[in-house]
């Protein structure tokens, strides 16, 4: 599988398990709008969305890198670089 | 002023059916969910009582968002499908309030004057416990692992792949741990859910916890401080280990004989040798003013004349033998309803097939009402759900009201009195029915409910 390919993999995982999470009547179009202020998740939102994105990805999302997270990109990102995209639930 | 109430919508989840009609056939069918209890657990205790009732949980997803079944306990998520399918039950219809918490609005009634009333053992005691294992056993399984992988000797790592099999937890500390813990959680929810204002009010007397919630309930409407409340009782005690029942088995308070497990739990009879734990349960009960009903064009399932309690003030686990508190409780609940005990013509016994509550509750039924009221016993069907009982009883009897039709107490060879009691299902003129439960501590607590246009002539 090309880096290409897993990317968009990636990504297509992200957007659904924001929407689902999140309730939205459809998936987010831009990876670079602020989770906190366009989606308007809030601590506790993050925290389900977070455990959410564990759960699809496995792997465990720190505390200190959470802080670190802002838009759905960097969610992306991290996911590529610390998680396992390979996980299928 | 005191209002009529009458119930109007019913919802349940059980391991007799989701929704009110399976639950209701079963019963009268009999059905009887006993099993052996999961192998697993007898790697981590020896078990006097083998034998439970299980529960297989309805699908959450599509009832409810990936957010509330995140953020809250199967017993909380129980009491809300109970609450929407009393809504629905009642006609009450719900619209979408907020997309992002997934709460709604209910239609036609006055949410300000709708309240919450839920009972609960425990509340969300599967959660604290897979929070407390991952706390206490994630490092050291870690350990375990890291022990084995190093190991060179094959017998030595194999028994370490064992340990680490056994030491099992939930993947993480839930980070909701204390809001999906505490026991006003189930209540809580279901205000925020459907949006009802009117209070969201907690019930912890273990096994009373149902009947007294749904008594608050009904004192509610009936002063005229609500007009529609939801009410009932849940339980769900899950654990991998098998530690909720072991805690009552070590008090010696399950089924002992084990051995045909069909025919092993017997309230009332003379073998009974303790209460069937069940898993889990919940029942929801739409109360509202006559008035209000009437003027909705819904058509009650029964009425509740009344409602009574009382305390032992005798012992932490055991009913006081003479049952003097119970007797009392019983006879101020007929007579303020303005019946002689000769009209009740039912009992919904608490029936545990302990040898201390089914020795005391028969005595007090006979005094109170003689040998010739109906009684039978929910719990020899769906086992003991603590604080679900009461309102899975309470919705039991008010089913047999609007049926005339009474479900049989199973495994009744040798009754402990001469008492009527129901072994087959069976059609009978039935106006006036009683709901008790009786419960650890000592709480005492009965609903009266009376059959569509019956409570009209009492006084």
């Amino acid at each position: 599988m090309s880096a290409n390919v897993q990317q968009a993999g990636v990504e297509a995982r992200v957007l659904r398990v924001v929407r689902e999470v999140l309730n939205l009547e459809e998936e987010p179009r831009d990876l670079d709008i602020s989770i906190s202020r366009e989606l308007a998740v809030d601590s506790l939102d993050q925290l389900s969305l977070f455990m959410a994105l564990e759960d699809e990805f496995g792997g465990r999302i720190r505390e200190e890198d959470a802080a670190r997270i802002a838009t759905l990109r960097d969610v992306v990102v991290y996911v590529q670089e610390r998680m396992n995209p390979a996980t299928v639930r | 002023m005191s209002r009529r109430v009458v119930v109007t919508g019913t919802g349940v989840v059980s391991s007799l059916g989701h929704d009110t009609s399976s639950f209701w056939n079963a019963c009268l069918d009999g059905r009887n969910p006993v099993a052996r209890i999961p192998d697993a657990w007898h790697r981590y205790a020896q078990f006097r009582s083998h034998l439970w009732a299980p529960l297989e949980l309805p699908p959450f997803e599509g009832r409810f968002s990936r957010m509330e079944i995140a953020q809250n306990d199967p017993v909380t998520l129980m009491t809300g499908e109970c609450a929407a399918q009393a809504l629905r039950g009642a006609g009450i219809e719900t619209r979408l309030a907020d997309c992002r918490s997934n709460t709604l609005q209910v239609e036609c009634i006055d949410s300000d004057r709708s309240g919450v009333f839920v009972g609960t053992g425990v509340g969300g005691v599967h959660t604290l416990l897979g929070s407390h294992l991952h706390q206490v056993l994630s490092g050291t399984r870690e350990r375990l692992r890291s022990l084995a992988q190093s190991c060179a000797d094959a017998g030595l790592r194999e028994e370490l792949d064992c340990l680490h099999e056994r030491l099992a937890h939930p993947v993480r500390f839930n980070p909701f741990t204390v809001s999906m813990l505490m026991p006003n959680a189930p209540a809580a929810f279901v205000g925020i859910k459907f949006g009802l204002r009117g209070g969201a009010h907690s019930c912890v007397q273990a096994c009373a916890s149902g009947t007294a919630a749904i008594g608050q309930a009904w004192q509610a409407i009936s002063r005229g401080d609500l007009d529609h409340a939801l009410a009932g009782g849940c339980e769900y005690l899950d654990d991998p280990h098998g530690s909720v029942f072991q805690g009552f088995d070590a008090c010696r308070a399950l089924i002992r004989d084990c051995e045909e497990p069909a025919r092993a739990n017997r309230p009332f009879d003379a073998r009974r040798s303790g209460f069937l734990f069940a898993q889990g349960g919940a029942a929801m009960l739409m109360l509202e003013s006559a008035e209000h009903a009437h003027a909705r064009g819904v058509p009650p399932l029964a009425e509740v004349l009344g409602f009574e309690q009382s305390f032992d003030a005798y012992h932490m686990l055991n009913p006081d033998p003479q049952g003097r508190a119970i007797e009392a409780m019983l006879r101020r609940l007929v007579a303020g309803a303005g019946l002689a005990p000769a009209q009740v013509d039912y009992v919904n016994a608490h029936g545990t097939g302990t040898v201390h509550n089914d020795a005391c509750e028969a005595g007090v039924i006979e005094r109170v009402f003689g040998r010739g009221v109906a009684v039978n016993s929910t719990k020899s069907l769906l086992g003991h759900t603590l604080g679900a009982s009461g309102a899975l009883e309470a919705l039991a009897t008010a089913l047999s009201l609007r049926d005339q039709t009474l479900h049989p107490s199973l495994n009744l060879d040798q009754p402990i009195a001469e008492l009527d009691f129901v072994r087959r299902r069976e059609s009978r003129r039935l106006r006036f029915a009683l709901s008790q439960s009786f419960a650890f501590g000592g709480h005492n607590a009965a609903l009266l409910l009376a059959a569509p246009g019956a409570g009209t002539t009492a006084a």
